[in-house]
């Protein structure tokens, strides 16, 4: 993921609207997608990547550029999605109905379902480096983590989603 | 080395992590005897490819939404030390280049129509049980020759017997497109040579729009390993110049499938865990898959007969692994002997190119880039601005829903002195040349006609003209 254009950046702290939307144009899809893959289903990722820039933008002051922007922008989206993932689990609870997450068309089939078979520790470093292409420091900022620790649970995940996709395709079940 | 530790180190290799040369020694040990280890980096190969050759994920564009609601936040704030937010802005399509102009003037269509393969377009196919067969793959490639406007991917390229001391070469090959005409193309040269003088195969082409540039070792003798590092610029290059052509085979094998003929279908297959059609065709037929090895750089020599096998994925029609073998006859024994080459088994491959990912995302901003320099060559296609073209040019300023796009001045090469001025139209990878010229008489096209011609309706009865596929 590319860095913003640190004139952009330091206008939009400034509050320059023309340049925070630039910063939504670069970022939206990253955002949109990271969203999406975290919580498989396409209108939840949209309201989190609204409420992630709505966040980014009221805390844009307090970005000290210790991590990069991408990494901080990310790591709001997480924490939205797991706001959002909550609020849905109480919401579920409180029905006591259970409706199925709309799952990406895109992706293929035995692929979302083993991605929604191994646990968030796996889950998310899978998504943060394999599919969005970052790097273990990037991810490591963005889960608050060491980069030893990313490390092993990315090998992890490996080991868990290749036994879960090769179960997906065995059983046929899909 | 337990497979543990084994299949940790290959897990960071994977993700582009350096190992010191002694742990990834001990590990390529290790992985040379483990089935284990080798079942693991297989497994995760095979999960890499499911993530990222997938159909880019469509992307909904927010933000009107999300600037209305950081504009009614700011609204909100108590403190007003921020300037107060413009409305928010709604997205136009930028106007036509070139003014609507009468009827068509005597003219000549030179131009190109390449395949494309943007997901959810009438030539995606789903993957079903039917069987496929030559014509169902030309058909779809042909027809997905619009509307593809971005493009990223990243193959890998191994190269058997390159020299007697380097055996395999490795190289990684990334691809950016982004309409019309800008094209990147990199090579990244990843091989072990016996020492630091042999020259790696780094090379990097750009084209953008009127301009490309070249860098990479410049071809050397044969024998001859350290080759000096040279750059080329280019100026004023022809709106989709032949001799700087896209390199859209890459993206979607369109002038190597178009008219089909030496092409044989194989069957159905699975690559690198996607659906696939596999194919069969000649080298020479396939060369347009292959441009890394004719924009410079140091390669093996292919002979024209060898076989050519290309997996395409079965739904979308990107090529998802292309392999050359070598033919087994007693010439090629003759040119292997020529070319010092030691003798290759047709069964084992000489090249194979696999991708590792594609999406159909858009180049980040500055991909196409191409750096000032005080020694660039001029092709001298001087560039006519659309609504300054000659008196009695005529061309309409869409063409069979293809916007105009760019005009220029240049030379006709059939004829010394002979100038002519060409509008060009595109949209996504597609896209159409009309030139014209004052001093033809003859009633026939003037200038090359590509073998991929095909006649169009001319605008006027009087007007001949001519379009052609490439």
């Amino acid at each position: 993921m590319q860095d913003p254009d640190p004139r952009t950046l330091a206008r939009a702290r400034d509050g320059d609207p023309g340049a925070f939307e630039d910063l939504v144009r670069l970022y939206q899809a990253d955002v949109y997608r990271f969203a999406c893959y975290l919580t498989r289903d396409r209108t939840l990722a949209e309201d989190i990547t609204q409420e992630a820039f709505l966040r980014a933008f009221r805390f844009l002051g307090t970005f000290r550029g210790e991590s990069r922007f991408s990494s901080w922008l990310l790591r709001i989206t997480r924490n939205c999605g797991m706001d959002a993932l909550r609020a849905r689990q109480r919401g579920m609870e409180d029905r006591h109905t259970v409706p199925a997450p709309a799952a990406d068309p895109t992706v293929r089939a035995e692929l979302d379902h083993a991605l929604g078979s191994v646990t968030d520790e796996h889950r998310e470093p899978f998504l943060l480096i394999e599919v969005l292409g970052l790097s273990y420091q990037e991810a490591a900022d963005i889960l608050q983590l060491k980069v030893g620790t990313v490390k092993s649970r990315m090998h992890r995940a490996r080991i868990a989603l290749s036994r879960a996709l090769i179960d997906e395709e065995e059983t046929g079940e899909l | 080395m337990n497979c543990r530790r084994a299949q940790a180190a290959l897990s960071e290799r994977m993700d582009g992590e350096h190992l010191s040369s002694r742990l990834a020694g001990a590990v390529d040990t290790h992985l040379a005897r483990c089935s284990r280890c080798s079942a693991f980096v297989r497994d995760a190969e095979r999960l890499r490819a499911a993530v990222r050759i997938t159909p880019a994920m469509a992307v909904p564009d927010l933000v009107e939404p999300i600037m209305a609601a950081v504009a009614r936040e700011a609204h909100a704030r108590p403190a007003p030390e921020r300037p107060r937010l413009a409305p928010v802005r709604t997205l136009r399509r930028p106007p036509p280049l070139l003014p609507r102009l009468g009827p068509a003037a005597a003219g000549l269509l030179a131009g190109a129509v390449v395949g494309s393969f943007l997901v959810g377009g009438p030539w995606h196919r789903p993957v079903g049980e039917a069987p496929i067969a030559l014509a169902d793959v030309t058909r779809g490639v042909v027809a997905a020759a619009s509307g593809l406007d971005a493009y990223r991917a990243r193959f890998s390229v191994v190269e058997r017997n390159f020299d007697p001391r380097v055996r395999f070469r490795e190289l990684t090959l990334n691809v950016w497109f982004r309409a019309p005409e800008r094209f990147r193309m990199d090579v990244s040269d990843h091989t072990s040579y016996p020492s630091r003088d042999w020259t790696p195969n780094d090379l990097s082409l750009v084209v953008n729009r009127s301009r490309w540039s070249l860098d990479g070792p410049t071809a050397c003798p044969a024998g001859i390993h350290s080759c000096p590092e040279a750059r080329t610029v280019v100026l004023n290059r022809a709106p989709f110049s032949s001799a700087t052509p896209v390199q859209t085979d890459l993206m979607v094998p369109f002038g190597t499938i178009a008219g089909g003929q030496r092409i044989r279908l194989l069957g159905q297959t699975r690559v690198l865990g996607r659906p696939a059609v596999e194919l069969e065709l000649p080298f020479q037929r396939a060369t347009p898959l292959f441009p890394f090895l004719r924009v410079g750089g140091q390669w093996r020599p292919f002979f024209a007969a060898d076989r050519v096998v290309l997996s395409l994925d079965a739904a979308t029609w990107f090529p998802l692994r292309f392999e050359v073998f070598p033919s087994p006859s007693e010439a090629r024994d003759q040119w292997e002997l020529r070319f010092g080459l030691p003798d290759e088994a047709s069964d084992e491959p000489v090249l194979t190119v696999d991708a590792l990912e594609v999406a159909t995302r858009v180049p980040p901003a500055g991909t196409f880039a191409i750096p000032a320099t005080g020694h660039a060559q001029d092709e001298a296609a001087h560039p006519v601005a659309l609504d300054e073209l000659p008196k009695g040019f005529a061309g309409p300023d869409q063409l069979d829903g293809l916007d105009a796009y760019r005009a220029a001045r240049t030379h006709v090469a059939e004829r010394a002195g002979a100038e002519q001025t060409v509008v060009t139209y595109a949209q996504g990878l597609t896209w159409v040349k009309v030139a014209e010229t004052h001093d033809w008489e003859r009633n026939e096209p003037y200038g090359s006609v590509d073998r991929h011609a095909e006649e169009v309706e001319a605008a006027s009865p009087s007007t001949p003209k001519r379009a052609s596929c490439t």
